[in-house]
């Protein structure tokens, strides 16, 4: 066994109200800067729609991530020497189009303009050209339209549904959307990592946290197009690449990642999950369906003394096992077994993990009288979202997990409906958690984690042991003295 | 070096010495050595830049044609024989000079080069710009052909495709 620590996330749709906040708090903190601002380190998206950069999902077109090629994964922008052939002609990037173009306002019109019979106007002009534009899209631009026959009706998981479902889907009054906020997901078998050429992306060893290296990347752009979830950007002033970081100087001081501690709705949880290296490979070559499951398994207990045992032994510090002991991502991940990795079919090994949106309920009003429906949500038969929507997006198309989640979240919904309202009986929920496979405190457990908790329960970031790490390489004394900045590396000129 | 250097000058020499001997120093030049000394098949004794370097000719074929000088076909012609001996001895023109004032033709090399030159003035096959610029497009052409259908598979964009599909639905009337 290879034992490693890995910070992870879980983000609650349910409790995502599409605010925006976390995209707004880490544009100001990471990519205000020229060049950069079609950058959404993290960004929010509805679905149904096409999400950023516009149809991301389709890796027909993007040729992001990764594929079974025999008994072998490969890129699926192809070999190495494919994009090799291929380095200064990628023909996979995506265009400006499928961003946006970056647009400001002209701000000072409003107090400059000379005197008129009209109002003054702030005009849009392209951040590109600095020429006035018509804006024809952005990074929300499908926000809050899952109805929208553009957008919505062209995303890629609901094209896979059938005509019928389709139509279920957009029916009016029974209209269903939901916010899927996405970071990058510090993958486990990153194919960012794997396509860069010049060798200046890795993931950190002590927290498996996926950087790249700003003095070592040439700009290739090779890990825009492979990773699956576009989450790397190139930069246009600095020629480098860039993604997001976690947040790691935040890390390092103990302070939540900025997305995460902005977050209105408090849908974010952040843990250290523990996992077996050595597993990575053979669950990368698992069918689709087995995917997500295969992912759950290689996450190991942290109160299993032999997993203790190896950890320390794998050099992970006592410090992190406990921080691994108190993790919500685990509770969530592993021991609830209600988040779910984003798109596990692609087969980079998210460690992103989402917690299905169950929904809420749907209200009528007949006769100005407001009314819960009929149809009210306990059953898997009367969900609003096609399961086999949710199987795409989050379990590789198997349509059981999300079953197996859903069962859980509606044994939740009836008991403390139970407790609090009281309009379902004690034996309603008795047989919901038998469905359900879970017991009383489990449910519990789980409503307490989803509504209740305060940010050190939700957010349990693991001491990031800088000092050790400095100490392995120099002195700390000195490193004070005359790291303050960094290392200084400067590029290496052949000519 | 040096050394090795110093035997190739004797060497050659030697040669001349021989060659001019057997011709009896002969004033009339062999127009086919100034046809070689032109191309550069035989290099300058004194190591001067072959005149095709520069100028073009008649009878070279494309591959020799360069126009970074004048086309010296009618030279003959334009300057007379004495015009044209008196140019090769001392080639008085500024960019010409900067290379043969430490590299200067040798008298023989001189004859050779008139004699050539008394030539090609007799040849009215003028080498056209015109082909040759007809090739050039040509292979531009293709060039850009080919980039342009490398280019069709590059950088398809998204959204825009997704838009006008729709305009286009909307236009035909089935969709509102």
């Amino acid at each position: 066994m290879n034992i490693r620590a890995q910070v992870s996330s879980v983000f609650h749709l349910d409790k995502c109200i599409g605010c925006h906040t976390c995209s707004i708090a880490c544009k100001n903190l990471w990519t205000d800067r020229k060049g950069v601002e079609y950058m959404w380190w993290n960004n929010v998206e509805t679905k149904p729609g096409t999400g950023y950069p516009t149809q991301w999902e389709d890796q027909q077109h993007h040729q992001g991530g990764w594929q079974k090629k025999g008994n072998d994964l490969q890129l699926r922008m192809g070999s190495k020497g494919a994009s090799l052939g291929r380095i200064f002609h990628n023909p996979d990037l995506p265009t400006m189009d499928d961003y946006y173009e970056p647009f400001t306002f002209k701000y000072q019109d409003l107090t400059n303009a000379p005197a008129g019979d009209d109002q003054p106007t702030a005009r849009p002009v392209s951040m590109v050209s600095g020429k006035p534009i018509k804006i024809e899209s952005g990074p929300n631009w499908d926000d809050d339209l899952s109805g929208s026959n553009i957008y919505a009706a062209n995303d890629p998981g609901v094209l896979q549904l059938s005509e019928k479902e389709q139509q279920q889907m957009f029916a009016i009054e029974k209209m269903v959307m939901f916010y899927l906020p996405r970071i990058c997901n510090h993958c486990l078998n990153a194919a960012c990592v794997a396509a860069c050429p010049s060798g200046a992306i890795y993931k950190r060893g002590e927290d498996g946290i996926v950087l790249i290296n700003q003095d070592k990347c040439r700009g290739w752009r090779m890990c825009v197009s492979a990773c699956p979830y576009k989450k790397t950007y190139y930069g246009w002033t600095s020629g480098k690449s860039e993604k997001c970081i976690h947040c790691y100087p935040r890390l390092e001081v103990g302070e939540a990642p900025a997305c995460f501690h902005s977050c209105v709705g408090r849908i974010r949880y952040l843990g250290v999950l523990l996992y077996d290296a050595d597993r990575i490979e053979d669950v990368a070559k698992l069918e689709d369906t087995e995917l997500a499951a295969a992912q759950r398994d290689m996450i190991l207990d942290p109160f299993d003394p032999r997993v203790q045992e190896e950890a320390l032994k794998c050099g992970i510090a006592a410090e992190v096992l406990e921080a691994a002991q108190k993790s919500p991502t685990y509770k969530f991940v592993k021991e609830w077994g209600i988040a779910l990795p984003l798109h596990p079919e692609y087969r980079t090994l998210p460690m992103l993990f989402y917690v299905p949106p169950l929904l809420p309920v749907i209200s009528k009003e007949t006769l100005n009288v407001q009314k819960l429906a009929d149809d009210f949500f306990t059953s898997l038969e009367k969900a609003r979202l096609p399961l086999k929507y949710l199987a795409g997006l989050f379990s590789g198309g198997n349509e059981e997990e999300i079953k197996a989640v859903y069962r859980k979240l509606i044994a939740v919904r009836i008991q403390r409906r139970n407790t609090t309202v009281g309009d379902m009986s004690a034996e309603e929920a008795q047989k919901a958690r038998d469905i359900a496979g879970v017991d009383s405190d489990m449910i519990e457990a789980i409503f307490r984690m989803t509504t209740i908790t305060s940010i050190k329960e939700r957010i349990v970031i693991p001491p990031m042991l800088r000092e050790q790490a400095i100490e392995a390489g120099m002195d700390t004394e000195t490193y004070k003295q005359e790291m303050g900045f960094g290392k200084r590396q400067p590029p290496k000129r052949r000519w | 070096m040096s050394v090795n250097r110093f035997i190739g000058r004797c060497m050659i020499t030697l040669i001349m010495l021989t060659f001019f001997t057997s011709l009896g120093f002969s004033a009339e030049g062999d127009p086919a050595r100034g046809k070689a000394l032109f191309i550069g098949n035989i290099s300058f004794e004194e190591g001067g830049a072959p005149c095709l370097a520069c100028h073009g000719i008649a009878g070279v074929g494309f591959a020799g044609h360069s126009n970074y000088g004048p086309d010296l076909t009618a030279v003959h012609e334009n300057f007379g024989a004495e015009g044209v001996a008196g140019i090769l001895q001392s080639l008085p023109f500024p960019s010409m000079e900067a290379i043969y004032i430490n590299r200067p033709l040798t008298e023989a090399e001189q004859l050779d080069l008139a004699a050539y030159f008394s030539q090609t003035s007799q040849l009215s096959v003028v080498p056209s710009n015109a082909i040759l610029a007809l090739q050039v497009s040509c292979l531009v052409i293709a060039i850009l052909g080919i980039t342009f259908l490398i280019g069709l598979r590059r950088m398809r964009a998204t959204r825009q495709p997704l838009i006008d599909n729709q305009r286009n639905l909307v236009n035909k009337g089935g969709l509102q």
